[in-house]
């Protein structure tokens, strides 16, 4: 006696769920099955067993289900012409070739690994030429740990301060490159220890060819710096080592890839209707991500009060970005802190979040003003300090490209939640997320109303 | 004349679970089921509309799933200052939130054992295309579709309960 084999059953269950549109089985070979069925106490046993895998899988699917709120479909249609077109296969081709047939050219690239690996080694090495040679010229090391600091280059954990990656670091580049001589003597007054500007010129040296690769290899050299910029000096290595990776994308706005593009385009439909400013639509996306790495402006010593919602957005001068969805549970500001500070607290379903915002002075690097306000509250400026805010005084912000965006950095809170700096449309933002959650997951999130 | 309004209607809360499934953020999922519709409807305007359309969205929605999943890889490599972050709060009045996110967690997990094909065609399945439009998508024949479905549902429940197993021994 012949028996229905496990995939027909299946199959027969399907159909009798969905009906014909299923389109499991056709109708001469149900009917064979039903018949059989009524016939066979084996396939009648089987048919229960697939019964209960079905619908225990069905269980386990619906347990990774999440709730579903799909948007109108007005909503899509805005997209519509945003979208970069692809051709889409239909139906998806098929593998013709074996799995594997480019394991054969593995030995090329291995070849070409090997290549690379001598060229970084090479460059590495004249890296330490270059460092020896800082290093046997102490004065004027301690002036490049000044004039980097000057070009806006990240501070050092250690110094206490909040890190903040420069906007585009490579028109700043270009300005330090650039600037007199007898400014950057001024800021060797800051009489930055010997021994520290060492250190630094050594860890940029470190640091410089491989930033310099990653970058070429991206294609990415956002500006071109002179000349006189690639001198391969160790002052000039300073100021590339630490300068910010970056990525090209394409409009943010339109890239899918881009953290919140879709939502973005989701939104741009609403806010047709109701003003409503999307942190993730705007451009500011494009600019650079700055880190609190390092500090916090929401761990500084500053006294914070309570204050109306409206009297925060008069603080800011704008209206509060917010985590949507989430209550608040608390608006508190810092008007004594320079810049003044507001923060905001929220009870999301990921725990409390705080967003520390703050008004951005205009003429000044983005970033200057967070800056000045934590390491004014730390009462700790080392020489670095007073060298960057110094520069951060006359500088105007440079002009982003609007198809650069500068990969998000992420820092910690005093408390080890993560926090996520976000140059917003209209000021900086820092978004603080409880630990154990990744603030990047609520980016998309954070709009503002009004 | 495909009414894409309605098909939207009848087609964006499958995708946005089927998206869930594989990119497992739901935010996201319900971002990717837009993007799907906005292609498709941008390569309808040129006059390209598929004789299955409910089927093509889903090939779309793989591919973005895909693109997607690439993508996640990036970023989790820039990520890295998150890497040994301090434990989560657990809060009491959350274990509810917890339990759920333990129940999906697990089911990820058991999916995430399965073959890529028998996860394909399961999540197609469940997201309620037929055996002839699972087998458009998959390059399978469409009497395989039964045989595949099987293997894959009974590989799901065999690798939920051994990590239930697992996680009843801890």
């Amino acid at each position: 006696m012949w028996h229905i084999d496990e995939g027909t059953l299946h199959a027969y269950l399907d159909d009798r769920d969905r009906g014909p549109a299923a389109g499991a089985l056709d109708a001469g070979l149900r009917e064979r099955v039903a018949q059989h069925l009524s016939e066979c106490d084996v396939c009648t046993a089987s048919l229960r067993l697939a019964e209960r895998q079905r619908a225990r899988a069905a269980d386990i699917l619906l347990a990774a289900t999440p709730v579903i709120e799909t948007p109108p479909f007005e909503a899509v249609q805005p997209m519509v012409g945003t979208t970069p077109i692809r051709p889409i296969p239909f139906p998806l081709p098929r593998r013709t070739g074996p799995r594997r047939a480019w394991m054969p050219l593995a030995w090329a690239a291995s070849l070409m690994l090997a290549v690379g690996a001598g060229w970084m080694a090479s460059l590495m090495w004249q890296g330490g030429e270059v460092q020896r040679a800082a290093l046997e010229q102490p004065a004027s090391a301690a002036g490049s740990a000044a004039d980097r600091a000057d070009a806006g280059a990240p501070m050092s954990p250690a110094a206490g301060g909040v890190v903040l990656a420069p906007a585009a670091g490579a028109p700043r580049m270009a300005e330090g490159a650039a600037r007199p001589a007898g400014e950057g003597s001024d800021l060797r007054r800051a009489e930055a220890p010997r021994q520290e500007a060492k250190e630094e010129v050594a860890h940029a040296d470190r640091l410089a060819p491989v930033a310099a690769l990653s970058e070429q290899a991206a294609g990415n050299r956002v500006a071109d710096t002179g000349a006189e910029n690639r001198r391969v000096t160790a002052e000039d290595r300073g100021v590339t080592a630490e300068r910010p990776r970056q990525f090209v994308a394409r409009d943010p706005a339109r890239d899918a890839a881009v953290i919140g593009g879709a939502m973005a385009r989701v939104n741009a439909a609403a806010a047709a209707a109701a003003p409503q400013q999307v942190l993730a639509e705007s451009p500011a996306l494009g600019f650079a991500a700055r880190s609190a790495e390092g500090g916090y402006p929401g761990d500084a010593d500053v006294a914070w009060k309570t204050v109306s919602r409206e009297e925060a957005e008069r603080l800011l001068g704008a209206p509060l970005y917010l985590l949507a969805g989430a209550p608040i549970s608390e608006i508190a500001a810092a008007p004594q802190a320079s810049p003044a500070l507001v923060r905001v607290r929220q009870r999301a379903e990921e725990g409390q979040i705080e967003l520390v915002q703050w008004r951005a002075a205009t003429g000044q690097a983005v970033g200057a003003d967070v800056e000045k306000g934590v390491a004014d509250a730390a009462a700790q400026k080392s020489a670095v300090d007073v060298a960057r805010e110094a520069r951060s005084q006359v500088v105007a912000p440079p002009a982003a490209p609007a198809s650069a965006v500068v990969q998000p950095r992420l820092g910690r809170a005093r408390d080890g939640g993560s926090v996520l700096s976000i140059p917003a449309a209209t000021h900086p933002v820092i978004l603080k997320a409880p630990p154990g959650i990744n603030p990047a997951l609520l980016i998309t999130r954070i709009r503002q109303e009004g | 004349m495909i009414d894409w309004a309605e098909l939207y209607r009848e087609t964006c809360a499958d995708l946005v679970r089927y998206l869930h499934r594989k990119v497992w953020d739901a935010e996201r999922a319900r971002d990717l089921a837009q993007e799907v519709f906005a292609r498709a409807l941008q390569h309808a305007a040129r006059g390209h509309e598929p004789e299955h359309a409910r089927a093509w969205l889903f090939s779309i929605a793989a591919n973005l799933a895909r693109d997607e999943a690439k993508m996640v890889l990036r970023r989790k490599r820039h990520l890295t200052l998150l890497q040994g972050a301090a434990s989560e709060a657990v809060q009491p009045d959350a274990s509810e939130r917890i339990e759920r996110a333990e129940r999906e967690a697990a089911a990820r997990a058991a999916l995430e054992q399965l073959g890529e094909r028998d996860r394909e065609v399961l999540l197609l399945w469940d997201a309620g295309l037929s055996y002839p439009e699972i087998a458009a998508q998959t390059g399978l024949a469409a009497g395989a579709i039964g045989t595949t479905l099987a293997r894959a549902r009974r590989r799901l429940v065999e690798a939920h309960e051994a990590l239930e197993a697992r996680h009843v021994a801890h």
